[in-house]
């Protein structure tokens, strides 16, 4: 059993990615209105993060070679763009910012699955040859049979996603839920990048680039929590 | 017979009575004084009468005359009817600050607002200079290994200009919510951010039937 996507006049994937970054934004919102956090804060912040979500996931993927401009947006600058954004607004509104971080970390999740939507339709970050149940055959530009790694990753960051709402909803340490939060996504996105085309081995540079965007978004997040000085006893 | 009725029998038996001898009868029985037992004395509280009550001295108060004004014909007013729904116009917090301190506020606002939309827009004026490095380079002007690390810093510059005009405008929103100028502001960057998406769309898809008419 073989999966067909078939080829497209106009591309999706700039709709699905950006329908998808805004689901994201609007189920973090619905989050926060959940813990109470004022209107102004969440109007404020959901803008800011958003810039900073785009801005810094385009600045990333941005490159210049000796054969022109690469233009793009990049998952893990989307990352680092999120946990800036929540940073700056922390420190403008300083309301309940504990809670905002929590929403925004555990739809981010929701963000990444569903613009993986956008990946399976576009052909892009595909999964290695591959002929068996389950392959994803492209056609066009992405021609081939290939290992379905967009639904992996999808299926992946769904549950990821499932346990972050349990995660932030049950436990009352908000800070703690986001760290375990981010030592479940980070491992799974490093193992789910050894299906993918591009991985050349055990250590490449696409998890290199994972390492360091992770690395990136925990000193953001600690340096949040210091400069707020959000203790929980 | 006995008769035991005589009332002269009783003669026979009759030994008068004799007088009691004053001296022999007399004797005077020595009696101990009566003395009263030893009974502490009660000690009672005396009682004070409270004197009668008197009510306290009462200044007249002065009643001031009830002023009744000259009978006037009432003028009729038409009442005044709320519109049902329309919004009454509430009390700011910041119309209650004096003058002086409302146009101090203004003016940081106006001078974050200011701060914002230069940065805003130095970005284009970036994108002018990384487009003058481009030509410069077909002609040939600049080295082809300097020039990526420049087009790249200029990059990202540009990125931490447009995201800090965001941030200085919202800054001015949150505290200085009364502000027309950054409300203004605000708006207009929305717009631009919405056009710019719209643009980049609608180029991505011109540029795909392009490719596809290439075929």
């Amino acid at each position: 059993m073989t999966i067909n996507i078939p080829e497209f006049e106009h591309s999706p994937y700039a709709l699905i990615v950006i329908a998808s970054v805004l689901i994201g934004f609007l189920a973090a919102g619905l989050l926060m209105r959940r813990f109470g956090v004022a209107k102004k804060t969440i109007l404020y912040t959901s803008l800011l993060t958003l810039i900073c979500t785009l801005v810094i996931s385009f600045m990333a993927a941005f490159e210049f070679t000796g054969n022109g401009l690469v233009l793009g947006f990049s998952g893990l600058g989307a990352v680092v763009g999120m946990a800036l954004g929540i940073l700056i607004s922390g420190l403008i509104f300083k309301d309940k910012a504990e809670y905002v971080l929590a929403s925004f970390a555990a739809s981010a999740p929701l963000m990444y699955a569903l613009s993986k939507t956008g990946c399976l339709l576009a052909g892009c970050c595909h999964g290695k040859p591959y002929s068996g149940p389950f392959a994803i055959v492209n056609h066009g530009i992405h021609s081939g049979s290939f290992f379905p790694a967009q639904l992996v990753d999808m299926t992946v960051f769904i549950i990821i996603h499932i346990i972050a709402l349990i995660l932030v909803l049950k436990m009352k340490n908000k800070v703690k839920a986001v760290y375990i939060l981010i030592a479940i996504a980070l491992p799974a996105r490093f193992a789910v990048e050894y299906l993918r085309y591009t991985n050349t081995g055990i250590l490449d540079m696409g998890q290199i680039k994972i390492l360091i965007a992770g690395a990136i978004s925990i000193s953001i997040v600690v340096l949040w929590k210091k400069l707020l000085k959000i203790n929980y006893r | 017979m006995d008769n035991n009725n005589n009332i002269f029998n009783d003669r026979q038996n009759y030994q008068p009575q004799q007088a009691p001898d004053p001296q022999q009868q007399y004797q005077p029985q020595y009696q101990q004084p009566y003395q009263q037992p030893y009974q502490q004395p009660q000690y009672q509280q005396p009682v004070y009468q409270q004197p009668p009550y008197q009510q306290p001295y009462q200044q007249p108060q002065y009643q001031q005359p009830v002023y009744q004004p000259p009978y006037q014909q009432p003028v009729y007013q038409q009442p005044v009817y709320q519109q049902p729904g329309a919004p009454q116009k509430p009390v700011r917090p910041i119309d209650l600050l004096p003058p002086e301190e409302r146009s101090a506020r203004k003016k940081k606002a106006n001078t974050l607002c200011i701060i914002s939309l230069f940065l805003h827009f130095s970005p284009f004026v970036l994108v002018g200079i990384l487009e003058g490095i481009l030509e410069s380079l077909e002609t040939g002007f600049t080295g082809m290994s300097t020039a990526p690390a420049i087009v790249q810093i200029l990059g990202y510059i540009g990125g931490g200009a447009y995201i800090a005009s965001w941030v200085f405008m919202i800054i001015a929103r949150a505290k200085y919510s009364e502000s027309v100028f950054a409300k203004v502001l605000m708006w207009v960057y929305l717009g631009i951010l919405s056009i710019g998406i719209i643009g980049t769309l609608i180029l991505i898809y011109m540029c795909a039937i392009m490719i596809n008419g290439c075929h």
